[in-house]
Parts: C-alpha cells; sequence; structure tokens
C-alpha cells in the first residue's frame, strides 16, 4: 500500500532532518545541568568533588539524605510540611478561585475590569517588601513556623494567577450550553458541576499544578517565618550545604528528591500546562 | 495565462486508507473557468491545494503552461489564490495586503501603489485603502482577497469557495460580478465549491468529484442533461433528480403502473431510474396514483412534494409545476412523465435516455 | 537600583529571545518532540534555589564545577566565575530558569496563527524569514509583550539566586535583596529598608501603568471578540 509523504512540496528532507537534530541538541543542552546533578547525586562525594567515577554509582546518597542528624531539619518533617502547606493553600486556591472566576466570565460583575486588574496589581509588590509587617504580625499572632502562616501566604500569592486562569477557561465554555442548562431549570450549583467543570476540568487541572509549582519552590516567606529545623522543602536543600567535607554528591541527591514532585507532576500534565499557560496567560 | 493538466494526480494522507484525490486527470484549457465540485471530504480542496502547491502529490504529475510543477513551490509557481476565510494579513492595511505579492518580488513602491489603486478602483475597495481587515465587512474582506489576486497578474487564479462566507444576497450578486471579472481578465481559473448552484451558473466546465475520484468534467448543461452516472445526476440540479429503483425488464412500473421506455434494461436484477421534477405532470388521469403532501409556492414556479406506493413502499417524489397550483396536502392525484427519462444500471452508470 | 534594572532587564531579554527561537524550533512535528518539550521545560520546574545551587555548586564552581574542569582540560585558566561574574551567573541562572516560561508563552503565539495566512503568503511568494519578519513577528508582538511583563513582575522579584550564590555581594544586589539585607536580613534598618521598599513599590506602579495599557488591550480584544 502507497504511505502518503509527510514533506511539504520543495522541502527538502535534509533540512527537516537537521533542524529536529538540532532541537535535539539544544533541548539536551539545556537540561545538562540537571542532568548532571542527578547523575552527581549518585555519586559518592569523593567522586562528586573530583568530577571522576572510580568509585561506581549508587542510591547511598539518598538514603544519606533521608536520614537527618538529630537538630537540623529533617527530610520528613520538611516534606510533611510542604505536603500539607501545599495542598491546602491550593485547595483554598480553587476554592476562592472558581466562585470568582464565575462572577467574572459567566455572569460578569459590571465593575469586571477593575477587578480583574486590582488582583493582578497585588502581584506588583515584590514580596521581599512585604515581609517586615508580615513578620511583626505573624509573631503578634504567634503564626512564627506553623504552617498556618505559609498557607495563607501562598493563597495571596497564587490567588490572583488562579483567578486569571480559571476567568479564562470559563470564558471557552460555549454560552449555548449554560443556557441550555438555565432553561431546562438547573440550579447554579449543577450548571457548574455537570457543565462548566467537565469542560474546564483540563485548564483547572492545569491552573491547580501552577499554583502547586510556586508554592512547593517557594523560599523566601518559608525561611523567613519559620525555625530552622521546621521550614520546608526548599530550606532543607539548603541545609545540605555544608561548610565541613564533601557534600556535593548529598546536595544534588537532596536537590532531586526535593524537585522530583512537582517535575514528575509537570512532566504528566504537560500538554495541560501547556494550554493553561498559554490560554490562562493570555486572554 | 496558461493551461492546468492533473496527470494521475494523487494525494494520500500519512495514515489513512484512502486517497484523498485518487488518479485524478483533467485539463484545464487556458483563459477557462472551471469548478470543481463536490460534497464535503470529495477532495476537490486538496485537489486545489496540489495545484497550490500547498499539499504534495503522492503521485502522478500537475503542469501549469506545460511546465511540471508537481515539486515545485508555492512561491515559484506564478498562482494567486483567494481562500475560503480569505486569509488577510491582519497587521496590514488593505492597501499592503493587495501589494503584499508585489512586494515580494521587488516591484518598486510607485509601481505597487499604481497597480494596486487600479485593483482598488476596479472592486471600490478605494475608500478602504487604509483600513486594517478587522475593520471591515465580510463582502467588503471579500473583495480584497479578490484583489490581492488580481493585482497579480498570474498564470492561475485559484478560489477555495470564496463565496460560502457571504450572505445570501451578497453571494448571488458577488457571484455575477466574479463572472464578468473573470471573462474580462481571461486568466485560466480553478474553483471550488460545494454549491451545484454556484457550479452550474459560474463554470464554463464543470468537475464534479466524489470521494477523491471525478465523476464527469463536462459544460453545465451536459451534466444536467446527461449525467454520467446516479451520483452526478442527484447531485447536480435542485431540487435533486427524482430516483426510484425498479427491477430489470422491458417496461418500467412506477408505482405500479407501466411506463413504457421501450428499452430493455440489462445487466443485474435491478436498475434505478430518474426523472427530474419537470418531467412529473399532476393531473387526474395520469398512469401514477400519488397523494400530495406539501406545496411549495415560489412564485414563479411551484414544487409539489408527492408520495407514491411504490412496490409496496412509500417513496417521495417532488414536481414542478407552472402556476397557478390548486392541489392541496392529502388530496389524491395521477401523475406522467413527459420528458427525459434516465435509465442507471446495476452499477450506478448511465446507460440510456428516453423521451418520453 | 541600577543593578537591579540590569539585571532584571538582561534577564527578561535573554529569556524572551532564547525563548523564541527556542519555540521556533519546537514548533513543528519531528521525532521525539513531546520529549524535547519535555526537558526544555524542566528548569522552569525546579526550585530556584535547587537552580541556583546546581549552577553555583556544579556548573561556577572553581573547586567542583564541570566548566572548570572542561576549561582547564582544553587548556585555559580555571576562572571564578561568580566571583568575578556575579552579575552574569545570576542572569544565568534567572534564563536557564525563565526562557522555558517564555518559549511557551511564544509557542502559544505560534500555533494560534491562523495556518492559512501563512499559506497564502507562500502562495504571493513571500520566503520562510520574510514570512517570519513581515507577519508572525507583528502577530507575535502581544504575546512578547506579555512575557515581557510577566518576566519583569517576577524576575525583578528574584531573591533566591542572590541569596544562594552571592549573599549580594558586589555588584549584585537587587532590590529586594537589599531591602531584605537593610530590614529583617541583619540590618535592622527598617526605617532605611521602608524608604527602599517604597521606591520598589513606586517603581512597580510604573510597569503597571504600562502593564495597563498592554492588559487593557488584551482586555479590549476581548470586548470585541
Amino acid at each position: 500500500m502507497r504511505r502518503g509523504s509527510k514533506l511539504g512540496v520543495g522541502e527538502r528532507r535534509a533540512v527537516v532532518v537537521g533542524l529536529g537534530v538540532l532541537a535535539w541538541v539544544v533541548g539536551l543542552l539545556w537540561i545538562f545541568p540537571f542532568a548532571w546533578t542527578v547523575f552527581t547525586s549518585f555519586k559518592t562525594e569523593q567522586d562528586a568533588a573530583a568530577q571522576t567515577l572510580h568509585q561506581g554509582l549508587g542510591f547511598g546518597r539518598y538514603s544519606d539524605v533521608a536520614h537527618s542528624t538529630p537538630g537540623t531539619l529533617s527530610l520528613q518533617t520538611a516534606f510533611m510540611n510542604s505536603l500539607v502547606v501545599v495542598v491546602v493553600s491550593t485547595l483554598i486556591v480553587l476554592l476562592l478561585a472558581l466562585p470568582a472566576a464565575y462572577a467574572l466570565a459567566i455572569r460578569p460583575i459590571v465593575k469586571w475590569r477593575d477587578v480583574l486588574f486590582f488582583f493582578i496589581s497585588t502581584k506588583f509588590l515584590p514580596i521581599v517588601a512585604s515581609i517586615f509587617p508580615i513578620y511583626v504580625y505573624a509573631q503578634k499572632w504567634n503564626l512564627i513556623g506553623t504552617r498556618t502562616v505559609l498557607i495563607i501566604l501562598y493563597v495571596a500569592i497564587n490567588l490572583p494567577l488562579a483567578i486569571w486562569m480559571t476567568r479564562s477557561f470559563f470564558m471557552e465554555v460555549p454560552r449555548e450550553l449554560i443556557e441550555a442548562a438555565e432553561i431546562d431549570g438547573t440550579s447554579l450549583f449543577n450548571q457548574l458541576r455537570q457543565v462548566i467543570l467537565p469542560i474546564t476540568a483540563p485548564g483547572i487541572a492545569a491552573t491547580a499544578l501552577l499554583c502547586v509549582i510556586f508554592a512547593w519552590n517557594e523560599y523566601f516567606y518559608a525561611l523567613q517565618l519559620n525555625f530552622a529545623n521546621g521550614s520546608t522543602m526548599p530550606q532543607w536543600v539548603v541545609s545540605n550545604v555544608s561548610t565541613r567535607g564533601n557534600f556535593l554528591a548529598k546536595l544534588s541527591a537532596a536537590s532531586v528528591l526535593a524537585c522530583l514532585p512537582v517535575v514528575l507532576a509537570g512532566w504528566l500534565a504537560q500538554k495541560r500546562m501547556i494550554r493553561g499557560l498559554s490560554m490562562g496567560a493570555l486572554k | 495565462m496558461a493551461s492546468v493538466q492533473y496527470e494521475e494526480a494523487t494525494r494520500l494522507y500519512p495514515g489513512t486508507p484512502q486517497p484523498a484525490v485518487n488518479d485524478l486527470n483533467l485539463t484545464i484549457d487556458d483563459g477557462e473557468l472551471l469548478v470543481l465540485v463536490g460534497p464535503s471530504g470529495s477532495g476537490k480542496s486538496t485537489a486545489l491545494r496540489m495545484l497550490a502547491g500547498l499539499e504534495p502529490l503522492d503521485a502522478g504529475r500537475i503542469l501549469i503552461g506545460g511546465k511540471d510543477v508537481s515539486h515545485v513551490r508555492p512561491r515559484d509557481r506564478d498562482i494567486a489564490m483567494v481562500f475560503q476565510n480569505y486569509a488577510l494579513y491582519p497587521n496590514l492595511d488593505v492597501a499592503q495586503n493587495m501589494g503584499f505579492a508585489l512586494k515580494q518580488q521587488g516591484v518598486h513602491k510607485e509601481e505597487r501603489m499604481k497597480r494596486v489603486h487600479e485593483v482598488a478602483k476596479l472592486l471600490d475597495l478605494e475608500p478602504y485603502l487604509d483600513r486594517k481587515p478587522r475593520n471591515l465587512s465580510g463582502g467588503q474582506r471579500q473583495r480584497v482577497a479578490m484583489g490581492r489576486a488580481i493585482v497579480r497578474h498570474p498564470q492561475v487564479y485559484l478560489m477555495d469557495e470564496p463565496l460560502s462566507n457571504l450572505d445570501a444576497k451578497l453571494r448571488v450578486q458577488t457571484r455575477a460580478e466574479l463572472v464578468e471579472l473573470q471573462q474580462r481578465l481571461a486568466v485560466t481559473t480553478v474553483y471550488v465549491t460545494h454549491d451545484q448552484v454556484e457550479a452550474m451558473t459560474m463554470g464554463h466546465r464543470v468537475a464534479v468529484l466524489r470521494d477523491g475520484d471525478l465523476q464527469q468534467v463536462d459544460a453545465p448543461s451536459a451534466l444536467y442533461h446527461a449525467p454520467a452516472n446516479v451520483f452526478v445526476a442527484g447531485f447536480i440540479g435542485s431540487p435533486a433528480m427524482n430516483m426510484l429503483s425498479v427491477p430489470v425488464g422491458r417496461s418500467v412500473y412506477v408505482a405500479g403502473a407501466e411506463i413504457r421506455i421501450g428499452k430493455v434494461l440489462d445487466g443485474g436484477e435491478r436498475a434505478t431510474i430518474g426523472f427530474r421534477p419537470e418531467t412529473v405532470i399532476i393531473g387526474n388521469d395520469g398512469p401514477i396514483p400519488a397523494r400530495i403532501r406539501l406545496v411549495e409556492d415560489l412564485g414563479s414556479e411551484v414544487f409539489v412534494h408527492l408520495v407514491i406506493d411504490h412496490e409496496g413502499e412509500e417513496r417521495r417524489i417532488v414536481a414542478k409545476v407552472d402556476p397557478p397550483f390548486e392541489g392541496k396536502p392529502e388530496e389524491n392525484v395521477h401523475l406522467a412523465l413527459r420528458g427525459a427519462v434516465h435509465l442507471f444500471d446495476a452499477t450506478e452508470a448511465r446507460r440510456e435516455t428516453v423521451t418520453l | 537600583m541600577w543593578t537591579s534594572v540590569k539585571m532584571t532587564v538582561l534577564a527578561v531579554l535573554l529569556s524572551l529571545i532564547f525563548g523564541t527561537l527556542f519555540a521556533i524550533l519546537l514548533d513543528r512535528k519531528f521525532v521525539g518532540q513531546s520529549v524535547i518539550r519535555t526537558l526544555l521545560i524542566t528548569p522552569f520546574l525546579l526550585m530556584p534555589v535547587v537552580a541556583a545551587l546546581i549552577w553555583k555548586q556544579q556548573i561556577f564552581s572553581s573547586l567542583f564545577g564541570v566548566l572548570d574542569k572542561a576549561l582547564t582540560f582544553l587548556g585555559f585558566n580555571s576562572v571564578q566565575f561568580i566571583s568575578d561574574h556575579p552579575l552574569g551567573s545570576i542572569v544565568t541562572v534567572l534564563v536557564w530558569q525563565w526562557t522555558p516560561f517564555m518559549m511557551l508563552i511564544v509557542l502559544a503565539g505560534l500555533q494560534s496563527q491562523p495556518t492559512d495566512i501563512i499559506e497564502a503568503a507562500n502562495v504571493d511568494g513571500a520566503s520562510s524569514f520574510g514570512i517570519f519578519r513581515q507577519l508572525t513577528l507583528p502577530h507575535l508582538r502581544r504575546y512578547l509583550e506579555l512575557g515581557a511583563l510577566l518576566g519583569c513582575i517576577y524576575i525583578v522579584q528574584a531573591f533566591d539566586p542572590i541569596d544562594v550564590m552571592t549573599a549580594g555581594g558586589p555588584g549584585s544586589t537587587n532590590v529586594p535583596y537589599y531591602v531584605y539585607q537593610e530590614s529583617i536580613g541583619g540590618g535592622f534598618r527598617y526605617g532605611s529598608a521602608s524608604a527602599y521598599a517604597i521606591v520598589v513599590v513606586v517603581f512597580s506602579i510604573i510597569i503597571a501603568t504600562f502593564a495597563l495599557r498592554v492588559l487593557s488591550s488584551l482586555f479590549k480584544d476581548e470586548d470585541r471578540a
């Protein structure tokens, strides 16, 4: 059976393949720093420091970082802290963003432009500038070192983005579907549940993923508002930088471990995230 | 100005079992307006795009002006194309849109502007020359798309359903203008449409396509009066030709009434007869009993939808009569056939046409 | 502060340029397209502290770094990247992480361009480069502006790389880090820190006004659509 040609008219195979190869080269080069780190994480400390490979590869460093010395931040503590903070804050963000998006997209309030701009404008202030008053109040309310304060702050950081993206996804729902549901007597809640959410689910997933990424990777607030042995994953990674002896391989292992959840999530949800970033950011 | 030839041109999309365009052999003469018509999926747009160089050929050749352009890029083929959605360049104004191709060729600004103005005058676009496409109405955009093609003096014009996005009235008007324009410019034009009315009124010749295969290419009247097969017969003409399946034999029985056609149908058990609405005479003394279902009075002509009992099943028949027509729904009448009756054999090819 | 501006502008510009180039490369079908896209996205997913640490320890470090080894292997002298080029090091990390972000935005822009316009331009005789220059680039303008805007907003606040790599060493402090240093990072000079914070806010408002123009044009397009 004949197979149809995939090249365009006048397209030279060499050029097409060449560009593909170039893309591969670029991709591999770009990922090299991270790939090298992963590689290093399997080495022994001596090999890592000397950039050699005499003693073979293994998971030794990973078990090293998983066991902590008392008095320092342990992987388990940091992981639990991060997990709770990220999950709770993202859930709250979604809970708040969905109604907001509805109010801005499906049945827009009159001042929707102003409201939207207000939300976005909250991101204009660098978080560093806000640390002073936040610290003072956190201390006053005994929130230093708690997960609660981080949850509150991460909600504040992610909510504008979530509202903006969710709103744009809601705008994509064809008006006719909602009107049909309305005519059929569907309640508001059911409209949301049966019509809007199924269509926008990928977009909302992408939004949630972005919130998770930003919350998981956040360093500054976590650093300032926590004690040295009770913080989140970013802080835990940094704590593996030591002044005594070789630490490079352990640091690599810690880095890879800490980034793994988000990286895997990003890889799996890649297409949705792309769609989300592009549409959510652009409309 | 050049002739166009498709020689066994084939396009098979990777991963599909059937070719989109299958072994197309078609010659278009210099200065001719040929219409490619067919339902969606028939391959007409693909065939046009192959001519444009936007689709590669998997077999066969395409020649423009006698030169094999099968592997030549679109920009080197000296063709101009009007797209269905106009494809106007959104960041350029009307004058820049129309002058775009000239600019690519290196034509100087003065010369460019002169030619753009000429064409703008021809198409009544002069007041809009500095507007961007998003500030134009559908009809204006369509004219800009045409102007962009005309300004170029290419060897061939390609048009991909250029009227289908216009509203009905504008479509009819623009249709006529297009035909006059083409006659005046006398440039070979290949025109794609799914609308058989456009095909019949515009083309010197019309090529009917179905599922990638060319069914028939002929002047419109030939397609109407001498269709090559059941598909063409049913596709051309509105309302569609009435078709009935009949057993093979010396006479044909419609609704139990014998219609003497004086020919023998052979080759298989069953055949098909077709007769256009205008051959159906409604009266009280025809051989075929029928009942009126619906009367469509268009003023200048009346279409009557009837049902007959043909071989135990209800079949719909449409008749065209001149006004005034007095019949009402649910009335019983009798039909007679007067005019061309086509006989199609079991392979759906037309074998005979009998005039009753 | 001047360093802040330099850092932000450099990082945004470079990541825009690289992002656009990569997007163009990725905007075609080739073997392993999704794999390469996955690889290219990854730096954006990493923690900024991790990214900074990677570059600091693995690449730039004169003791352990890979770059260093490669250079000495090839016969060059060892270079103290971070100490000698603090701003460059930080910009490198920022660009490494933010290029994927720009790439995704530009990619969305490229994919939103209607194909029949490109085809029309082809038929009209334009070369590939001509099409890019005359049609694609103007189309991408909105997306590039958005990328630049978002990039500025996020990058001007960059804290993690500086804390990790140079701790505010000479020539590499930007405003947020300075504010941090002056306030609770050790300076405890809240007055002066607050003053700088106000500067940041004013700075942001200036950007915001510009942003308002971009955003309202986006809103306007939406209204019409």
